[in-house]
């Protein structure tokens, strides 16, 4: 069976009646929209977001419908579904295979997992041939961003390129121990280097036999694992710091919502963002929630009080209830945007003890 | 003899291929030279060592936007790290950057379309070019198969750079379009080297099915026993995806497709593991087929015919660049046409596309014409075919013209549209009749190109009942044994791995 029909149960599992297919589509599909990344965090589908990415909406919609049929899932009204007895018992049957995706993370990685993998390809590339003393390789990344990155980190010495070399395998190794054997050997596999160019999701798929979303999964699964390893542990792995560091430590925020956060780093208020930077109220708010889920060190307090805060998680706690709506009715004093914040800040906290 | 010292210096060959020196020794003493050398002999070096031993600057127009990157990458591989391409693809920042350092290259590749805009053409104009090189200069003439308007203003442009010295170079010119060439590039009194499109290495298949099935089977069967690597063509990119999964199925699996609709990391992969011999099979579309530039590719199979004898030339051309015997094979089934005959057909835009774009609704109104274009959807030629015009006509960037400039502009426009397919459903003719001709397939080419075949050939054609299966042979397997993983990262990073016992 192939990966997607499981891993969409999950995450109608998950969600629980409470969003449209197309509400799900945008997540799974990657689409950046404040709603898309809220939902992830908040339903505790944080891994998901965007593995499906470059899925058409006729393509998902297909899928839904195959999957219905298997009686996996049944529509409870329209373009809504809710996962049957079947599929909850698929999802015992397939939890052991669908382990590997333990170490996904696509809210976090999705935007930054491709230039992270062109450098880590690119300079092994470059590495391995530099070993051998094999110069005139044909590197197999031409972005030019990643060319002159690569470029720059790349060891002058011979005797600095076998440290590098020695110190890369052992974080590599080690990464990859704590691994399946089939996903391990798939992120080798798309490594090239000296004799041998690295192979394409689709050869990966026939060789192992699997299908070619569950390939593309095992490896992004890896890689998300080094981004985060390499990030959280930098002493222990220096030579992937140095590769990605200055992508892993900037919070993954949208360029226009970095800026906001950088002038709220500088002591300026709401209002003067909005006239320097000439936004929308809508705009600022989708910041800021965009930001709170982001940036772990960003205080929700100075827009709404502790008291509030502690009453939505409770409330929340009690009805499972994964609507804004209902929130906000129940708390008419509270705005939507102290409601979204307090989601943001606290969607991943309270959907992971939910589901413990 | 200095000229073998700087080749043996350079690149460390012994000897020229036919023209290179010819060519070389013309430019070096100051003049212009058109020079025809068929695929696969070597063009780039003549460009090459003549900047370099001008010590000049080269500005090099090429039509193959997806295939510059791969030039450079071939450039910088060769040595000339200088090497920079100014295309599309760059966004406006990556341009900027670039155009601020002119100064700092040796070879500039540059589109045709790109050279319009004024800014770019200020910024080439600010620094000094020893060497104008057209690439594919056929694409000059309406004559050639793959006419782009924008190198009509390719003149303008070489006055505009002082007039350095130009070379054009083409694979496939007939009689007429090299005279197009030497007209519209106003060259000056050029040396002329043509060189015979014969490629004696190469043995000329061509077999007719009535049955599909049939012509399907003959291709696998060929497959199979022909000594690789080779290339398959197809007409379509699902066609290629379709015979790599059956070859798949009965087993052949050093195969892939490679097709503009891929991501584009993955595709430089196939391309790059074909280059390394890791694949020993690749089938693609002809829009693809461009960027491998292997030297041992033993055969081409075509599983559809090309629209145009010079297309078919080039694509054949891409084997047996090493010398050695080499097939080229056309299966050909009449159902073959249809897909060109679409093509030309709906290439180029339609009333109600120039209607979009002279006549806008409403709400574009406000639009300039070349933003209408770009929302017209086209096809690129036909994108490209409007906007030379219209550029010509001076309104690509006004919103707005009057009612009498369009009727002229559409009738004109609709007039070219006529020009354009009788010579395109000419060209299908062309080579829909050397199919089907029982004459000598390498007499009838080189005659189309107004030669004649001076020598006799061994294994020349299927009409001159040359055999298939000399060109049979085994394919060493490919290495695809398991390597457990840590054994092939410590070999890629050139560790010793400890075994347990």
């Amino acid at each position: 069976m192939e990966i997607c029909i499981p891993l969409v149960v999950d995450v109608l599992d998950k969600i629980n009646g409470s969003r449209k297919s197309s509400g799900i589509y945008y997540i799974l599909s990657g689409k950046k929209t404040s709603q898309s990344l809220s939902d992830s965090q908040w339903f505790g589908i944080q891994p998901y977001y965007a593995a499906l990415k470059g899925i058409t909406t006729e393509e998902f919609n297909v899928l839904l419908l195959r999957i219905n049929s298997m009686d996996l899932i049944e529509e409870q009204e329209e373009n809504v579904f809710v996962v049957t007895e079947n599929g909850q018992s698929l999802l015992l049957d397939e939890k052991k295979r669908m382990g590997f995706m333990e170490k996904l993370d696509g809210l976090k990685y999705a935007s930054i997992e491709q230039s992270c993998w062109r450098i880590i390809t690119l300079y092994t590339q470059a590495l391995s041939n530099a070993l051998y003393g094999h110069n005139d390789y044909s590197p197999i990344v031409r972005d030019r961003n990643t060319v002159d990155k690569v470029k720059s980190l790349f060891p002058r010495s011979e005797q600095k390129r076998k440290e590098i070399a020695q110190q890369l395998f052992f974080e590599i190794s080690f990464i990859l121990k704590e691994t399946d054997t089939r996903s391990a050997s798939i992120f080798v596999r798309k490594l090239s280097g000296y004799d041998r160019i690295g192979n394409t999701f689709e050869q990966l798929a026939k060789e192992w036999s699997l299908d070619k979303t569950e390939v593309t999964l095992r490896f992004r699964s890896i890689l998300h694992h080094c981004l985060r390893l390499s990030r959280d542990h930098s002493k222990q792995f220096p030579v992937l710091h140095s590769l990605i560091g200055s992508y892993t430590e900037v919070p993954a925020l949208t360029k226009s919502a970095s800026l906001t956060y950088e002038l709220l780093t500088k002591d300026k208020t709401i209002q003067e963002i909005m006239r320097i930077r000439k936004l929308k109220s809508s705009t600022l708010e989708d910041h800021l929630v965009e930001i709170a889920r982001a940036i772990p060190e960003f205080s929700i307090y100075p827009y709404i009080k502790k008291e509030d805060t502690d009453q939505v998680v409770c409330f929340y706690n009690k009805t499972k209830e994964n609507k804004l709506r209902p929130i906000k009715e129940a708390f008419p004093h509270l705005s939507y945007l102290q409601i979204r914040l307090v989601l943001a800040k606290e969607g991943g906290k309270i959907a992971t003890g939910s589901s413990a | 003899m200095q000229l073998e010292a700087a080749l043996k210096q350079i690149y460390g060959f012994d000897e020229f291929r036919p023209g290179q020196k010819e060519i070389l020794t013309d430019l070096l003493s100051g003049q212009d030279v058109l020079g025809m050398l068929p695929t696969g002999t070597g063009k780039t070096l003549i460009y090459q060592m003549a900047a370099h031993l001008l010590k000049g600057r080269a500005l090099i127009v090429s039509p193959l936007v997806s295939l510059m990157q791969d030039q450079v990458d071939q450039f910088k591989q060769a040595g000339f790290k200088k090497t920079i391409a100014l295309n599309s693809f760059l966004d406006h920042g990556e341009k900027q950057h670039i155009l601020r350092q002119l100064d700092d290259f040796q070879f500039v590749f540059v589109s045709p379309e790109i050279i319009q805009s004024k800014f770019v053409q200020e910024a080439l104009i600010s620094v000094e070019w020893s060497l104008f090189v057209v690439d594919e200069a056929h694409c000059i003439s309406q004559w050639g198969h793959e006419f782009r308007p924008h190198y009509l203003d390719l003149a303008l442009m070489k006055k505009r750079l002082g007039e350095p010295l130009c070379l054009a170079l083409t694979a496939t010119a007939t009689k007429q379009v090299q005279h197009d060439i030497r007209y519209y590039l106003e060259m000056k009194q050029p040396k002329v080297h043509i060189y015979s499109v014969n490629r004696p290495n190469i043995s000329l298949f061509v077999e007719s099915f009535s049955d599909l099935e049939q012509k399907q089977d003959k291709a696998i069967d060929l497959i199979n026993r022909l000594k690789g690597p080779g290339i398959v063509y197809t007409n379509t990119r699902k066609a290629a995806e379709q015979l790599v999964m059956i070859l798949q199925e009965r087993g052949i699996n050093d195969v892939a497709y490679y097709h503009g609709g891929m991501d584009q990391d993955e595709r430089l992969l196939v391309q790059k593991q074909f280059l390394h011999s890791q694949l020993s099979l690749i089938v693609c579309t002809n829009a693809f087929g461009m960027g491998i530039n292997k030297s041992d590719i033993r055969y081409v199979i075509h599983l559809h015919t090309p629209s145009t004898i010079e297309g078919y030339v080039q694509e054949i051309g891409r084997a047996g660049r090493d010398l050695a015997p080499s097939v080229a094979i056309l299966l050909f089934h009449l159902s073959d046409l249809e897909i060109p005959f679409h093509f030309i057909e709906h290439e180029l835009p339609d009333e109600t596309q120039m209607d979009f774009v002279l006549y806008p609704h409403d709400s574009l109104v406000h639009g300039t014409l070349l933003e209408r274009l770009q929302m017209a959807g086209m096809s690129e030629t036909g994108q490209r075919f409007m906007e030379y015009h219209l550029h010509k006509a001076d309104v690509l960037y006004e919103t707005h013209v009057s009612s009498d400039t369009k009727t002229a502009l559409k009738s004109l426009l609709k007039k070219k549209i006529e020009e354009r397919k009788k010579e395109k459903y000419h060209a299908l003719r062309m080579i829909e009749h050397w199919i089907k001709s029982p004459e000598c397939k390498r007499s009838a080419l080189l005659s189309y190109f107004g030669e004649t075949l001076g020598e006799e050939i061994d294994n020349c054609c299927s009409s001159c009942r040359a055999e298939f299966s000399r060109f049979y042979g085994k394919n060493e397997s490919n290495k695809a044994d398991y390597v457990a993983w840590e054994d092939e990262l410590g070999r890629l990073l050139r560790q010793e791995v400890e075994h347990q016992a």
